[in-house]
């Protein structure tokens, strides 16, 4: 009885073999590559060159604003954080975070008189808030009005430019310090999302995507910059940082503001 | 022992068609009088470079990347034929995921396989989904083109769904099929960035 079963078994499967080959069947494959390369593109409208030119007593007392002075637009395929750092020649090589000094105005001898302006005297004021945040309880992004000329002592650091501590623009700012839009990488939620100011159309000011840049430059009388501060509300005007009676010696003087996109990963 | 033999050797002589339906009779012949003709130019593969953001969101659609060409010719007169394409995620981690052959960052998502979208087509809009793009959703999940519906429908009849015997040179219309491929990977899934691969296999069966 084995014998049979054996037999017909071994007979079926010769049958099946033999008409699976005769049946129609056919295939053809094509292979699909995506290759998708990480975007992260800044658009900035700004002039080359931003000149605050004190000219007249008002304007030290008052400062002068530059409004609008740059319009920030990203687009972008992966999650991003945008940050702004000021940097100069002299804060690159270590010497300090104060601006450069191009010309001195007079013999520059005057007692007091001090060429090492703080690079945290520049004010900006963004408009449209950091939605993504860190966790840190200091000042977010510069997102906050900028203060009356009497305001010191209140919300000191709110809008003084981000310096980094490292004498490079390409360190990311730690958690603690402002950012355009996003914060810390080590922040789980503080990142924005992929997307685009093309495709989120937002009222105008709550777009993630565009900001639009405002700076101030306040010397005060005399002027010792009465308004620099850190984010930690750390005042550092000439006075504070040196002795009563110092000032700031006339000139020409410059600094770098580089806005930075980095991919949050 | 005995039964052991014989399991092998119905392993043995079983042809393996991973991809495609099982096939269980012979009313049509098989390869060669029977097949899918495609150059060999359109098996090369098929790239999707996302270099910039317009492309991003734009996404990059290919048409008439592969193009079909089918011939059946009949045992009986019962033979009636089906066309079918199948996905294959080359080993992919997750069944639903892309195979990845490199990654650029590590922040986001893997693509999934619903990214890629195919549309078939033909002059007498015979497939059952004719011109409208779909989506696979799983490894190896099969999308009919030519089905079995019961009826043959006879080459010649210019209507949806025909799967009688005949050839893409008397037929042209019916028997050939034009693919379109369309990526749209939208900064707001959230990809990893990297290069992925996926296989899209076409069968030509025996209903």
């Amino acid at each position: 009885m084995k014998k049979i079963i054996f037999i017909a078994l071994v007979a079926a499967g010769s049958i099946l073999a033999s008409n699976s080959y005769a049946q129609l069947i056919d295939e053809k494959n094509v292979t699909i590559t995506m290759d998708l390369q990480p975007i992260l593109q800044l658009n900035m409208t700004t002039p080359d060159q931003i000149d605050f030119v004190f000219d007249e007593i008002p304007e030290y007392i008052g400062g002068i604003t530059k409004y609008a002075g740059t319009v920030l637009k990203v687009s972008s395929s992966v999650s991003w954080d945008l940050y702004a750092a000021a940097s100069s020649n002299a804060h690159l090589g270590g010497v300090g975070d104060i601006w450069d000094q191009q010309v001195i105005y007079g013999a520059g001898t005057s007692a007091g008189a001090r060429s090492d302006l703080p690079l945290n005297l520049l004010e900006m004021h963004q408009f449209g808030p950091n939605n993504f945040p860190g966790t840190a309880t200091n000042f977010a992004d510069y997102s906050g009005a900028f203060r009356p000329v009497s305001g010191l002592g209140t919300n000191d650091g709110q809008n003084n430019v981000y310096v980094s501590a490292a004498g490079t623009p390409y360190v990311s700012p730690p958690d603690g310090e402002k950012y355009i839009n996003g914060g810390e990488a080590a922040i789980a939620t503080a990142l924005v999302p992929g997307g685009s100011y093309l495709t989120t159309l937002f009222p105008v000011g709550t777009s993630d995507y565009y900001f639009v840049i405002d700076y101030r430059v306040l010397p005060g009388l005399p002027a010792i910059f009465p308004l620099a501060s850190d984010n930690t509300g750390a005042v550092n005007d000439l006075v504070t940082s040196g002795a009563v009676g110092d000032y700031a010696q006339p000139g020409v003087y410059t600094m770098d503001v580089k806005y930075v996109l980095i991919e949050n990963q | 022992m005995r039964l052991l033999i014989v399991i092998l050797f119905l392993i043995v002589t079983k042809p393996v068609f991973s991809q495609c339906p099982l096939v269980v009779t012979a009313e049509c012949a098989g390869v060669p009088m029977s097949g899918i003709i495609v150059s060999a130019s359109q098996l090369e593969n098929i790239d999707f470079t996302f270099d910039s953001f317009s492309k991003i969101i734009g996404g990059i659609g290919m048409s008439g990347k592969t193009q079909l060409r089918v011939k059946v010719q009949a045992n009986t007169a019962l033979c009636k034929w089906g066309l079918y394409m199948t996905i294959d995620n080359i080993g992919a981690v997750g069944a639903t995921d892309w195979s990845s052959n490199v990654i650029y960052g590590t922040s986001g998502n893997p693509p999934g396989l619903d990214l890629l979208k195919v549309e078939v087509y033909n002059g007498c809009n015979t497939p059952i989904n004719n011109r409208v793009y779909q989506a696979f959703v799983t490894n190896a999940q099969m999308i009919p083109i030519i089905e079995d519906l019961g009826a043959i429908n006879v080459a010649g009849s210019c209507v949806t769904n025909v799967n009688g015997p005949g050839n893409y040179i008397t037929n042209y219309n019916e028997f050939s099929f034009t693919v379109d491929y369309r990526i749209i990977p939208s900064p707001s899934l959230n990809i990893t960035p990297g290069q992925y691969s996926v296989k899209v296999h076409f069968c030509l069966v025996e209903n």
